[in-house]
């Protein structure tokens, strides 16, 4: 939370609808995706020039074609009957805000810090189901959330106000505050997708778009702007979408992948646990850097992707950052996208959830001692053995827990309470395939690539979390963006280790 | 108002007889004229040439008598010819398609309506209510400014609105009908809510850089009806002005009159009342009678003001919280019924076919004189009319007019599909009815057309046209792309 006045001013805010009617069956949700309730997804853009200079009604009419694709977009979430989430496709359009950015972009890269950065998306909290209320609207403007949910517990009235992430704790205690009132805070069912347009000075864009976990994954969320630029430039969408997946459903017993299924099943009875301030930094790593250190760790780990290496790295300084207790075993909870660009039962244009959460857990003395090849292996040969199988036995897992009526459970965290590290290498395409998928291919015009790309995960708990993303630079070089508690990520930017990568530093506060 | 008449009018055998009766008395002449003819040659045969010509003879004629006889028919005629009316023509005609992004779904609709009244879900509820029974449906169109929460109703968004909406129309006119700006001799401007200063006529003078000497015309808070008075204005400047052309623009400005209080009488025009325009090119040149359309038969204007409730029946006033809105009376059918009923009874006798107006006349007389307890009856306009064009106001509204007229569905279906696709865009609804049966391909040479519209004050108006040429489908117009898809049912409540 930044202390002083966010420089984001919102001055508008509509809603976007597709340029012809859609309608249709509600679109149910699948297990996996009931699993993701708690967390919402938000993705921003940074261009250098404003592609929506004439005001949105003005420019070409992208997104309102766009729209016509994806039904659930323009949907609102709701619960159907059985009580499981649909998304009701009742054409209720896009939110969209306009904002303006007190600063130039290039400022804004250097000087903005975490919280600022999510003044540039609109922050919704998913409330779930533990409070057993009706799901809370959350619209209208970002201010400094502590305060306006101050004046709505003290004022026994909430109108429409904002909760920020990590608000679970605090949703119990409305509740309870408010009492039998939930009447009145309840308007109509919840938005879905949510888009900002915040216009810096001297030009320069941000759009961010936020959704909640249950209705997209920070991929499908990706595509789906990348589908929305593609149109602009009036080029046919690269990979529509595709909600139905017969094999997802299909029940399988399968024997392999009882490892995940026991992580995913203590994931759900760990306790929530209140995390401290987080942080978050931003580490931009070049092609010849990266392919330096491969080099490096060659022998030991000759297949090493980016990924491997650069998450053995941040997970060998974060760990030395926690003091070490050498008889205890550290983890690393990692992500990984399931969808294949050409084969497999989940093709890249799904849009849903397909993230599969695995563990990978070593020693902490080896980890200590170990170097950062055998380490980099570790994680290169965990990633390499995930099958789609293993996604399908966890989704089988989610189905056996619904209720007699069909109801999905309770939904838990997913990303911690280890430290978590999320891959998107999916994102990278091979040389010489036809379609590019690499978010920096996301142009409105041509030739006007983002020079930026954040991903946020909302309501994320427990140790922290890394994310390995493309940088703009093709190749090898990579982003990484790192949550932590604020010491520990004040000691990590001045670790040695990290700083001998010469990262370029993003989006680090003012340090 | 409506009697059905008693049911044994509806057997087969009264229904022969009634054909049989309205065969004689609309061809009576025809039916008097050829026996006398008949008779006449008959004569003549029997007389024979040389009888006739010894006739003639015996008459001696003289020079001066046949001189002065010829004089006084060429004199008549002249006068008959000069003073009979000009004939009206409209040309071509152009409706305004909104941006698809300016489109409405119902669940934004709610949404939006649900954000900005957030303390007044009475309100709220009020509105979901109405538009479940409006007969919109999901494609209709809102300005720009309005789809912001809040609605941010500025003057430069209304003065962008109206330019949006008016140079499109005019445009697309002025490429249809190949009109020079240059050509045209009168314009006038309809648009009833919003009336800035210059005039919506002088902004249009400015864009199209018309000529000084134009007679341009701004009629403003005349309300829906306020179409059919301008295409009248124009008709009596055409019969002044010889060899001109004049086009009329009717339009309604949403922007500065989205009402933004909570009063459910107030809130019922946000829920109908949508993006629209129309523009048509009227002109009294002999050489537009080849292309024209259609040829201005009737207008009938009928203004019930003088009765208080009427005037006050849609009035414009702040509510109490000071926010401006219209505010529409419970009895509003009612009068509509009425002013129609005034409407009818002047335009009747114009259109109605000699056969209804007889027994019209003799159920006058039998209800003065006989027994007053007798059904009046209520002429049958179907004969008069081939299509109808209701003016949009509201399902309600087409509910009516369709019961006092005993209209069938195929009747209204023009009026409805426009209030379906469009929503009541005001004074230019009547156009895109219009546009509607002629995409249909149903509009023929010497169809008539009645257009209907009511308005605040309250006024029914209504012009009657005949179709100069048959006009081929598919045509180029606002239904173009969606025309397959109607007619459409539309369901009683729709569920939101």
């Amino acid at each position: 939370m930044s202390e002083n006045r966010s420089r984001v001013t919102v001055h508008s805010k509509l809603t976007w609808v597709s340029s012809k009617p859609l309608g249709g069956k509600p679109h149910e949700l699948s297990a996996l995706d009931h699993a993701m309730a708690l967390h919402t997804v938000h993705v921003i853009f940074y261009y250098r020039a404003n592609p929506f200079e004439r005001g949105l009604f003005d420019s070409d009419f992208s997104l309102s074609d766009l729209l016509c694709m994806y039904p659930p977009v323009m949907g609102r979430l709701a619960r159907g009957d059985g009580g499981n989430w649909v998304v009701k496709c009742n054409d209720a359009g896009v939110r969209t805000l306009r904002a303006s950015v007190g600063t130039t972009l290039d400022e804004w890269l250097r000087s903005a810090d975490a919280s600022e950065e999510r003044d540039l998306t609109v922050w919704e909290d998913m409330p779930g189901d533990p409070i057993g209320c009706p799901a809370l609207v959350f619209e209208g403007l970002m201010g400094t959330w502590l305060d306006e949910l101050a004046i709505a517990m003290l004022g026994g009235r909430m109108g429409l106000s904002y909760v920020g992430s990590g608000a679970g704790a605090w949703i119990g205690r409305m509740d309870a505050v408010l009492g039998g009132r939930m009447d009145a805070v309840l308007v109509g069912r919840r938005g879905a997708v949510l888009v900002m347009l915040n216009e810096f000075e001297g030009g320069g864009l941000a759009i961010g778009l936020s959704c909640p976990h249950m209705l997209a994954d920070p991929t499908c969320a990706t595509l789906f702007f990348k589908s929305w630029t593609e149109t602009n430039r009036g080029e046919p969408v690269c990979h529509p979408p595709i909600y139905h997946l017969p094999a997802l459903n299909a029940r399988r017993s399968l024997s392999t992948g009882i490892n995940s299924i026991k992580y995913l099943e203590t994931k759900s009875k760990s306790a929530e646990s209140p995390s401290g301030k987080m942080a978050t930094a931003t580490f931009r790593l070049s092609h010849s850097i990266i392919k330096q250190c491969l080099a490096q760790i060659h022998d030991e780990c000759p297949d090493a992707t980016p990924f491997d290496l650069l998450a053995a790295l941040f997970w060998i300084r974060i760990m030395r950052l926690k003091m070490p207790r050498h008889d205890q075993k550290h983890s690393l909870s990692i992500c990984v996208d399931v969808r294949k660009p050409i084969h497999g039962p989940i093709p890249y244009g799904y849009f849903g959830n397909a993230l599969h959460f695995s563990l990978l857990s070593m020693d902490a003395e080896l980890l200590d001692t170990a170097g950062l090849g055998h380490v980099a292996g570790a994680v290169h040969r965990h990633v390499a053995d995930l099958h789609e199988e293993e996604l399908l036995s966890a989704m089988n897992w989610f189905e056996s827990r619904k209720g007699e009526n069909g109801q999905y459970a309770q939904p838990f965290m997913m990303y911690g309470p280890e430290l978590t590290c999320i891959s998107m290498e999916h994102m990278i395409t091979p040389e010489g395939s036809t379609c590019e998928s690499s978010m920096y291919e996301a142009a409105f015009r041509k030739g006007e690539e983002p020079v930026h790309m954040t991903y946020r995960i909302g309501n994320v708990e427990g140790e922290g979390l890394i994310m390995v993303m493309p940088s703009p630079e093709a190749g090898l070089a990579r982003t990484v963006t790192v949550t932590l508690s604020e010491e520990q990520l004040a000691e990590l930017c001045e670790d040695q280790a990290i700083m001998d990568l010469q990262p370029t530093m993003l989006l680090g506060g003012k340090m | 108002m409506a009697q059905i008449l008693p049911p044994f009018t509806s057997s087969v055998k009264l229904k022969y007889v009634k054909l049989g009766y309205q065969y004689l008395v609309n061809h009576i002449l025809t039916f008097l004229l050829i026996p006398i003819m008949l008779g006449t040659a008959l004569e003549i045969l029997r007389l024979g040439p040389v009888e006739i010509l010894n006739v003639l003879k015996s008459l001696r004629f003289d020079l001066v008598q046949i001189l002065c006889s010829s004089f006084l028919i060429i004199f008549v005629a002249t006068v008959y010819f000069m003073s009979k009316p000009r004939c009206i023509y409209l040309v071509d005609y152009s409706c305004y398609k909104a941006p698809i992004t300016c489109r409405v779904p119902f669940a934004t609709f709610m949404e939006h309506s649900r954000l900005n009244l957030k303390d007044n879900p009475k309100s709220v509820d009020f509105q979901m209510r109405i538009l479940e029974r409006s007969g919109l449906g999901e494609e209709t169109c809102l300005p720009p400014a309005i789809h912001y929460i809040p609605p941010s109703p500025t003057m430069e968004a209304a003065r962008g609105e109206a330019e949006d909406v008016i140079f499109g129309v005019i445009d697309s006119l002025l490429q249809k009908t190949n009109l020079k700006p240059k050509d045209i001799d009168i314009l006038i401007v309809n648009c009833s809510l919003f009336s800035p200063t210059p005039s919506l006529s002088a902004m249009v003078v400015n864009k199209y850089k018309l000529r000084s000497n134009i007679k341009s015309y701004n009629l403003s808070g005349m309300g829906c009806s306020a179409g059919l008075i301008s295409i009248d204005l124009a008709r009596d400047l055409l019969q002044v002005h010889p060899n001109s052309n004049a086009v009329v623009v009717s339009t309604e400005i949403i922007t500065p009159n989205y009402y933004q209080g909570k009063e459910r009488a107030m809130l019922l025009p946000n829920c109908l009342f949508r993006m629209g325009g129309a523009a048509m090119l009227l002109s009294n040149k002999r050489r537009e009678r080849r292309r024209a359309k259609y040829r201005l038969v009737h207008v009938v204007r009928t203004h019930k003001g003088c009765d208080d409730k009427a005037y006050r029946c849609v009035y414009e006033e702040e509510d109490p919280q000071g926010k401006v809105g219209i505010n529409l009376s419970k009895d509003l059918m009612v009068i509509a019924a009425d002013a129609l009923k005034s409407n009818i009874t002047t335009i009747g006798p114009l259109v109605l076919p000699a056969s209804e107006q007889l027994l019209f006349l003799f159920t006058l007389i039998g209800r003065k004189i006989f027994n007053p307890k007798w059904k009046p009856y209520i002429p049958d306009f179907k004969q008069a009319f081939e299509h109808f064009c209701i003016h949009a106001g509201g399902r309600a509204v087409i509910d009516e007019l369709q019961k006092n007229l005993q209209l069938s569905a195929e009747h209204v279906e023009a009026s409805r599909m426009a209030l379906h696709r469009f929503g009541n865009t005001s004074s230019s609804s009547l156009w895109y009815e219009l546009s509607y049966i002629e995409a249909k391909g149903r509009m023929k040479k010497g169809d008539r057309v009645w257009q209907i519209a009511f308005g605040s004050g309250f006024k029914c108006n209504s012009a009657v046209w005949k179709c100069n040429r048959s006009i081929k489908a598919p045509t180029d117009g606002p239904w173009q792309d969606c025309i397959d898809r109607y007619p459409v049912h539309i369901p009683e409540i729709v569920k939101l």
